[in-house]
């Protein structure tokens, strides 16, 4: 969430046309809120003018009826604003609450249908930007920005109009000293900002220090580095202490600047004012008036600066949030449902790169039959896990096509296929919440007793018993109140209990620990049982039981058979087993 | 507030600073009584019947008495705010600084049963709180105090009864002000920690998103997600029905105020109590009084969020050590012997980890422990750094109880390289020596040693890399390379090996076994072992469960004693078997 994001100008005007869909349901709110709006405008641009007749016509005039009334409806008139602001307000909320909670579901929806390829391409923290600030500053505009935008408008025009009118001459001397706030309100203002980011920047760089000397802190007590540690937070907290002053020093212009500018100008009104008291020129009145109306100048005017940010930053949400809703989703409509799979899994030819221009897998082929376990071996980046990849269409080949009982998978709807596939990763990708949700991940109607059954089958239900854990027991995020092994053995009662015709294990056990592999190595033959199974694995002890291994190297498949075909080639597998052997007996 | 007076107290010798606020500070409030005494004079004149160049006399002195406190009490204003918002700034640079100083040295059992996010949000939210609290919160409110005595002093002097009326709305205003923070402060928190939750869930599907793909969960993700959305929408709401009646209803009182002051101000003229001019000072006075009132609410909301804050971060600093450490304490060249004597430790939370453990190593010799993840392990090998002290038994190295070894002694002669492999946002170097002063010949000779030099090679940096969340990522494989290098690089005459090489590739990991039992020579070493066969080469083999031995000997003892580990060390071998059947030249070893 730290990622700070350039605001500057970026997008035009016509891209907040997204918001008009959300914004239109609750028109009403929106011409009731306007109306109301020009009423407490006027009342308060009317206000001054109150005064300035209880001032020269009642009070000078030694009228106490008159004034008693003229304070009843000044009275009257503040209780209509009160109201109007109370009721205005509520509307605005509801108007911004609604929409601005409706564009988040309907842009998380989109991105639920957008293919992995769109997630590799932009780190996940940007993702969360576009969900959380980017729609917030939407919010701030609808709920905000606009209002501030007329009700200061309004007002600004409606004192200009009246001063003019009261006395030109005391408008022009007061405009004067108007460069001053306009140069608080921009060039400070902008320093200030600057200034600010600037500590917010060093504070985030101090907190990821904080944050990883705590997660590293027993490194840091092992290896006695806790002074240099402690130096080195020193600097860092230096550098955000001197940007804190810095910002204090720019910060501490604006309020002496905001008053300096109501003090002369105060100060005019009653010097040249004063003497057209004197001349008969202008009344008492005016210049109470005129003093209410200068010392009010600051707000809209402060108010359209803080709108015009807002416009900026939501421009750029726009913008961005655009873009994601303009993706290409990975689902083709109108096409049938995959019927029940038997488990015959063919690749013909098939060509694919992440990027075009870089081709990861050349002309690949094979096929599986139902039921049989296919291992996968290769170095890192040979393109094992690519393969895998088209097989759950999380990506669409170049060229070829993936066959599944002989139908071709991207001619089918992609929620029937992707039901009947299981996936196991390296990282479990465990979600917080209750261990039973977990598990039932893939299989939201499974009943306690299949669950604890699985958790039997893939043997945690032992240990959990032991440790009181029930399928009630929460998941701090990602799971991180398991051990790594837990997690990847909960991962695979999450596959088991959906029930899969097609099972993907990519480098599944390669966190369990030995000792507790060999309770893996029971389970995964219960899960491999009677599903076609696709297997990347380090461990040659998962591999050697494959109905077929396939060797792949640089994107081709080098060699493929049993464990004893490949092993009599005396190829590339052989090799690859007696380094592990090496590792392993000697 | 006792915590949050040692705060204040960490900025020593700024009494200069302090006398120059608060003197800026009354500058600030003094303005405030003098504008309206002076706009008092100006319109008194207009009715005063005086001769015109008298009139014009006090009107220009007017307008230069306001040029003249508009630039004094600007530059006042300014230190004022300068040297107060700087004394928060200072103490919250000390207090971080005092904070992590000591989060550096607390001792485990205090990160069992603290979660590093509340750590986090005790250095970060609540040191921001004393921040506020020691800064702007307290100069706000002595202004505010300086302004009201003085202004109702001034009022007061002018007209007493009028006073009173003008006070009338006071009361109402200060209540709802402070009602409304009470309400609201919380009602923020908890908008801030559902839109924490709002982006976990968000960053759980995205992390996630293969898996919530490959499962067809999308949209139970989608309801999921909205109903954070909705807990979030509905919270804005509270909030803002809450505000949009509270603010609107406190500019009316504000707004109200001033008219009373005129109305009946009016009415005083009218009767020939006061002059017009006092009448005119009086709304001024009304309207300089309304902030200090509505300000009531969130300055003492923002100043026990300081006392709050302070209280937690001295918890922490104020944290007791729990390793007791004895006088004379040891510093000498350790040998290696290590003896656990009938060691028992359980953790805060009451679990036994370890019960009556007793172990010898033999200086020089390897020593490995087996047992599933939970079996005790981990705990051994950080008791052996007094990471804990042992609840009953005790630990002897050289003959010597360590907790008469000097703490850093002991530890900077124990290399470590922990399961996890942590390494920092910082370069490889850094990450090798962490702050020991070595020469480049022996960061070099480590990571040969640790077989990390071939992958650092073909770093566009090398060495200077820098690696971890702000750097490059490494593989399992690179980072424990790194951790080794890291343990050996003084050549400590103790290793600790947490072992979690099951994320190396076959090939690599070969090459490793080879160099590390080169390192393993003339060192006693403590293996935690993932794998039977790393375990198989060791003097000694120690099997755990539940924190006891369960089997001990050698390799070739326990697999006579046909037990836990000759079963382990079958079924581990049974993979290799056919393997080896295919490979008839490596047989010289037992098959079972």
């Amino acid at each position: 969430m730290t990622t700070q994001e350039s605001n500057q100008r970026e997008g035009k005007l016509r891209d907040l046309l997204i918001l008009v869909p959300y914004v239109k349901q609750h028109q009403l709110n929106l011409w009731l809120s306007i109306a109301l709006m020009i009423i407490s405008s006027v009342i308060s641009i009317a206000l001054p003018m109150f005064i300035r007749r209880a001032v020269d016509v009642h009070i000078m005039g030694y009228d106490l009826p008159g004034l008693l009334l003229l304070t009843s409806i000044a009275f009257g008139l503040i209780l209509v604003t009160t109201s109007a602001n109370i009721f205005r307000g509520r509307l605005m909320a509801k108007l911004g609450q609604n929409s601005i909670r409706a564009l988040r579901d309907d842009l998380f929806a989109y991105m639920q249908r957008l293919p992995v390829k769109f997630f590799d391409k932009i780190p996940v923290g940007k993702l969360i930007t576009r969900l959380t600030s980017d729609v917030d500053a939407l919010r701030d505009l609808v709920g905000n920005a606009i209002v501030s935008m007329v009700i200061d408008t309004l007002r600004l025009t409606g004192f200009l109009a009246l001063m003019f009118w009261l006395d030109w001459r005391l408008t022009l001397i007061t405009l004067t000293l108007a460069p001053i706030l306009v140069f608080a309100l921009t060039f400070l203002t902008a320093r200030i900002r600057k200034a600010e980011d600037q500590v917010r920047e060093q504070a985030s760089l101090v907190n990821a220090n904080l944050q990883e000397s705590i997660s590293g802190i027993r490194v840091i007590q092992g290896f006695q580095a806790e002074d240099y540690f402690h130096e080195q937070f020193k600097i860092e907290d230096y550098n955000l202490l001197r940007a804190g002053m810095r910002a204090v020093a720019t910060y501490a212009y604006f309020w002496p600047t905001i008053d300096l500018s109501w003090l002369l100008s105060t100060a005019a009104i009653f010097y040249f004012g004063g003497q057209w008291v004197m001349d008969g020129t202008a009344t008492p009145g005016d210049l109470v008036a005129f003093i209410a109306y200068t010392g009010q100048f600051f707000g809209p005017l402060r108010g359209l600066s803080q709108a015009y940010r807002i416009i900026q930053r939501a421009l750029a949400g726009a913008v961005r949030i655009k873009r994601i809703m303009a993706t290409e989703t990975e689902e083709k409509a109108n096409l049938n449902p995959m019927p029940r799979i038997t488990g015959k899994v063919e690749f013909e030819n098939i060509t694919f790169g992440y990027d075009p221009e870089e081709i990861v897998l050349h002309d690949i082929s094979f096929a599986a039959e139902p039921g049989q376990t296919i291992a996968l071996v290769g170095h890192t980046g040979a393109g094992k896990t690519s393969i895998i990849n088209l097989l759950c269409r999380f990506y669409n080949p170049i060229q070829g096509r993936i066959l599944v009982d002989g139908l071709d998978i991207h001619e089918h709807e992609l929620e029937s296929y992707r039901r009947q596939i299981g996936l196991v990763l390296q990282e479990p990708f465990l979600f917080s919440g209750t261990l039973r949700d977990n598990i039932r991940f893939g299989a939201p109607e499974a009943t306690d007793e299949q669950i604890w059954d699985a958790l039997e089958t893939v043997g945690l239900a032992e240990a959990f018993t032991k440790s009181r854990i029930t399928l009630d027991t929460i998941l701090t995020e990602r799971g991180a109140n398991f051990s790594t092994g837990q997690r990847q053995l909960i991962s695979f009662a999450r596959a088991l209990i959906s029930d899969p015709r097609i099972l993907i294990l990519d480098e599944a056990t390669a966190h369990v620990d030995t000792l507790t592999e060999q309770k893996v190595q029971q389970a995964l033959a219960k899960l491999l049982a009677g599903r076609t199974s696709f297997v990347i694995a380090h461990r040659l002890s998962t591999i050697r039981n494959a109905d077929l291994i396939i060797v792949i190297g640089d994107g081709h498949i080098l060699e493929r058979g049993t464990h004893e075909q490949l092993l009599a080639q005396k190829g590339e597998y052989w090799q690859l087993c007696s380094s592990q052997n090496m590792a392993q007996i000697c | 507030m006792h915590h949050l007076w040692r705060a204040f107290k960490l900025v020593k010798n700024q009494w200069g600073r302090r006398i120059l606020a608060g003197i800026g500070m009354l500058g600030d409030s003094a303005g405030l009584i003098l504008i309206p005494l002076i706009t008092r004079d100006v319109f008194d004149s207009f009715t005063s019947g005086q001769p015109l160049a008298q009139i014009l006399a006090t009107l220009r002195n007017s307008a230069l008495y306001l040029i003249a406190i508009a630039v004094i009490r600007g530059v006042l204003v300014y230190i004022e705010i300068y040297y107060q918002e700087g004394t928060g700034n200072y103490i919250s640079h000390d207090l971080r600084k005092i904070l992590f100083r000591r989060v550096l040295r607390l001792p485990f059992s205090f990160f069992d049963t603290k979660k590093t996010g509340d750590l986090m949000s005790i250095l970060t939210q609540d040191v921001d709180a004393v921040r506020d609290g020691t800064g702007f919160v307290i100069m706000l409110i002595i202004v505010n105090i300086f302004t009201f005595v003085g202004v109702t002093i001034a009022m007061l002097l002018l007209h007493p009864l009028l006073t009173l009326i003008v006070f009338a709305t006071f009361p109402i205003l200060g209540c709802i002000a402070y009602g409304y923070s009470r309400k609201i402060g919380p009602l923020y928190q908890n908008l801030q920690q559902q839109s924490g939750r709002l982006h976990t869930t968000a960053q759980e599907n995205i992390s996630g998103i293969r898996v919530v793909k490959a499962f067809t969960r999308q949209k139970d993700e989608q309801e999921k997600f909205s109903s954070e959305n909705k807990r979030f929408y509905e919270l804005g709401l509270t909030i803002a029905r809450l505000s949009t009646f509270a603010h609107p209803v406190m500019d009316l009182l504000g707004t109200i105020s001033g008219w009373v002051a005129l109305t009946a101000g009016g009415i005083f003229v009218i009767r020939g109590e006061i002059t017009f001019g006092t009448m005119i000072a009086f709304t001024n006075f009304a309207d300089s009084l309304i902030w200090p009132v509505r300000d009531v609410g969130w300055l003492s909301e923002m100043f026990q969020r300081a006392i709050a804050g302070a209280e937690r971060v001295y918890q922490v600093v104020d944290a007791k050590d729990r390793l007791e450490i004895p006088d004379n304490q040891i510093v000498k060249p350790i040998e290696g012997e290590i003896a656990f004597n009938n060691v028992s430790f359980s953790y805060a939370n009451g679990e036994e980890a370890v019960a009556d453990f007793s172990l010898r190593i033999p200086k020089g010799s390897t020593v490995c422990l087996l047992g599933m993840t939970g079996s005790g392990k981990t705990t051994i090998a950080n008791l052996l750094a007094r990471f804990y002290d042992p609840t009953e038994g005790s630990i002897t190295i050289d003959g010597i109880d360590i907790r008469n070894w000097d703490l850093s002694c002991l530890r900077s002669q124990i290399g470590f390289v922990f399961q996890d492999n942590f390494l920092f946002s910082k370069s490889l170097k850094d990450n090798i020596t962490m702050g020991r002063e070595v020469d480049d010949a022996l960061i070099h000779q480590a990571v040969e040693a640790a077989q990390a030099q071939r992958f650092i090679a073909d770093l566009p940096q090398g060495l200077e890399t820098i690696v971890g969340e702000r750097g490059i990522g490494l593989s399992g494989g690179e980072r424990q390379r790194i951790a080794i290098a890291r343990a050996i690089l003084e050549g400590p005459p103790i290793l600790v090996f947490d072992d979690s090489s099951a994320s190396l590739d076959m090939r690599t990991e070969a090459f490793l076994q080879q160099a590390l039992n080169e390192l393993y020579q003339n060192r006693t070493v403590l293996i935690i072992a993932q794998r039977v066969s790393t375990a198989q080469n060791s003097d000694q083999i120690v099997v755990m469960d539940s924190g006891t031995i369960v089997e001990q000997g050698t390799h070739k003892e326990l697999l006579a004693r046909d037990g836990v580990y000759a079963e382990l060390y079958r079924i581990q071998s049974e993979n290799m078997s056919l393997l080896v059947e295919a490979e008839v030249n490596i047989s010289d070893h037992p098959r079972i």
